[in-house]
């Protein structure tokens, strides 16, 4: 992709967005202080300048991120379990903030958690038929056609790209989409 | 149901909507509802000193002619059914169309009172009639003020604004809302900050907190309130204000009162800053808008 084209956000409905359900990345640390703030352990990169880099400085291994009280609450709230409109009901418990306001912080943070790959936010696929089915289709199809072309290429296993293309024909197949 | 009053427009929507889009204010305005799904109420006014039965009908087919214009895939829109109906007492006219998979309501009509011509379009769902929800909620449209005032009604936070006054500064963040309304040199100001508890811990106090958020934007609102300020100490837990600018030139120019009263709504959780600096004739509203504001958690 050419560096400075700005990367298209994807944009799911307030109904999707409202049933996902966030999970940490299994593969980050967390540690919690006494006054309940979390500090999030992310593991330098091993490859590349920044590892010459933190090798050179003798940088430690982790980069902390220190999250802020709100945001220390939510995340310990983050089971995979509790779907974000039920985040949203606690917030305006718990901070007395309004539904919409309390939806649209949430929907932020938990953008700005996944962009940087602290956690993962798992959507549910949209509705059949509907205009969101259809971008997303038109999306998977996209994918499922970079996917043979690597295959071909010999950039992907036939069993990895038998079981992705599995599996992204079951989501289209739910979507009541067509893949080819 | 709940209430909602913004930019001289109230009505009842579904629990589950949101005003997700909204602009204007002088002399036209815009707003958007969403549903956890899609798109399903626009309302638009301008003001107009046209008059005429007809008008309606025009604004629709305008709009209708824009609407196929401005589509991407060059879509046409289909008229399925048209004809009059009534809306906060006024003769309103209404189209039901269709475009591709959509079918919309459009309902249009003058409002002699405010001199505005409105016009009003629903997104009706494909297991939906024009006369369930869409005939609820446009029994509870309002678009005059009552009495004298008009209702606004936002996220959780209600308050009466006097007529004449138009919004001509505002912004929505997450955590913080401020509105400025403007009648000729009166002016009225509303702000406040949700997670009060949460925020106050790193403040001294509530005058603390003003003077680090809130000096800036009263700043542009007069002298008078500008002078408050200097007054301000970081401890104080609530700040309440008054003072009177003289008019510059003798006999003709009027004084003007201020006013500045912020607070902790404990109930809530948020902090509210209303301010005012009015001309005699308008000091009556300002201190009525200043009482009225409400807000539950």
């Amino acid at each position: 992709m050419w560096p400075f084209k700005k990367k298209k956000k994807k944009v799911i409905s307030r109904d999707r967005f409202l049933q996902s359900r966030a999970v940490h990345n299994p593969a980050l640390k967390w540690e919690e202080s006494d006054d309940g703030v979390i500090t999030l352990m992310i593991p330098r990169s091993k490859s590349g300048i920044s590892s010459f880099l933190g090798r050179s400085l003798s940088l430690p291994e982790y980069k902390q991120v220190k999250l802020d009280e709100i945001g220390s609450k939510v995340w310990k709230k983050m089971d995979g379990k509790t779907d974000a409109r039920a985040l949203v009901d606690w917030m305006n418990q718990e901070f007395k903030m309004s539904p919409r306001e309390a939806e649209m912080a949430l929907g932020i943070y938990l953008e700005k958690l996944s962009d940087r790959g602290y956690i993962v936010l798992m959507v549910p696929l949209p509705e059949p038929g509907t205009q969101e089915a259809k971008e997303e289709a038109i999306e998977l199809r996209k994918q499922l056609k970079d996917l043979e072309n690597d295959f071909k290429r010999g950039r992907v296993k036939q069993e990895d790209y038998s079981s992705i293309k599995q599996e992204m024909e079951k989501r289209l197949e739910l979507m009541g989409e067509k893949s080819g | 149901m709940k209430d909602v009053g913004w930019l001289e427009v109230g009505l009842k929507i579904p629990d589950d909507w949101e005003l997700t889009a909204e602009s204007g204010g002088l002399n036209e305005a815009y707003m958007r509802f969403d549903s956890t799904k899609r798109t399903k109420l626009e309302v638009k006014w301008e003001r107009t000193k046209k008059k005429g039965e007809a008008l309606p009908y025009i604004a629709i087919e305008n709009f209708l002619k824009a609407v196929a214009k401005s589509s991407k895939e060059k879509l046409a829109t289909k008229v399925i059914e048209k004809g009059n109906a009534k809306v906060a007492g006024h003769r309103a006219a209404y189209y039901l169309w269709r475009m591709k998979d959509d079918t919309f309501v459009t309902i249009s009509w003058m409002c002699p009172d405010e001199e505005k011509l409105l016009l009003l379009q629903y997104g009706l769902d494909s297991d939906e009639s024009k006369e369930g929800m869409f005939q609820e909620i446009l029994k509870t449209v309002r678009c005059h003020g009552n009495e004298n005032f008009y209702k606004y009604e936002i996220l959780r936070v209600s308050f009466l604004v006097p007529n004449g006054f138009r919004l001509t500064k505002r912004k929505l963040l997450i955590g913080r809302v401020y509105l400025i309304f403007v009648k000729r040199d009166s002016q009225l100001y509303i702000s406040w900050s949700g997670l009060a508890r949460e925020q106050l811990r790193n403040y001294k106090g509530v005058g603390h907190f003003f003077l680090s958020n809130e000096k800036a934007d009263i700043r542009n609102l007069g002298k008078g309130l500008q002078e408050f300020a200097k007054k301000v100490k970081n401890t104080d837990s609530a700040i309440s204000l008054e003072s009177v600018t003289k008019g510059s030139l003798p006999f003709l120019s009027k004084d003007k009162k201020n006013f500045l009263k912020v607070y902790l709504d404990e109930a809530s959780n948020r902090i509210f800053t209303m301010a005012f600096s009015a001309l005699p004739e308008d000091e009556q509203g300002a201190r009525a808008f200043v009482e009225s504001v409400k807000a539950s958690p």
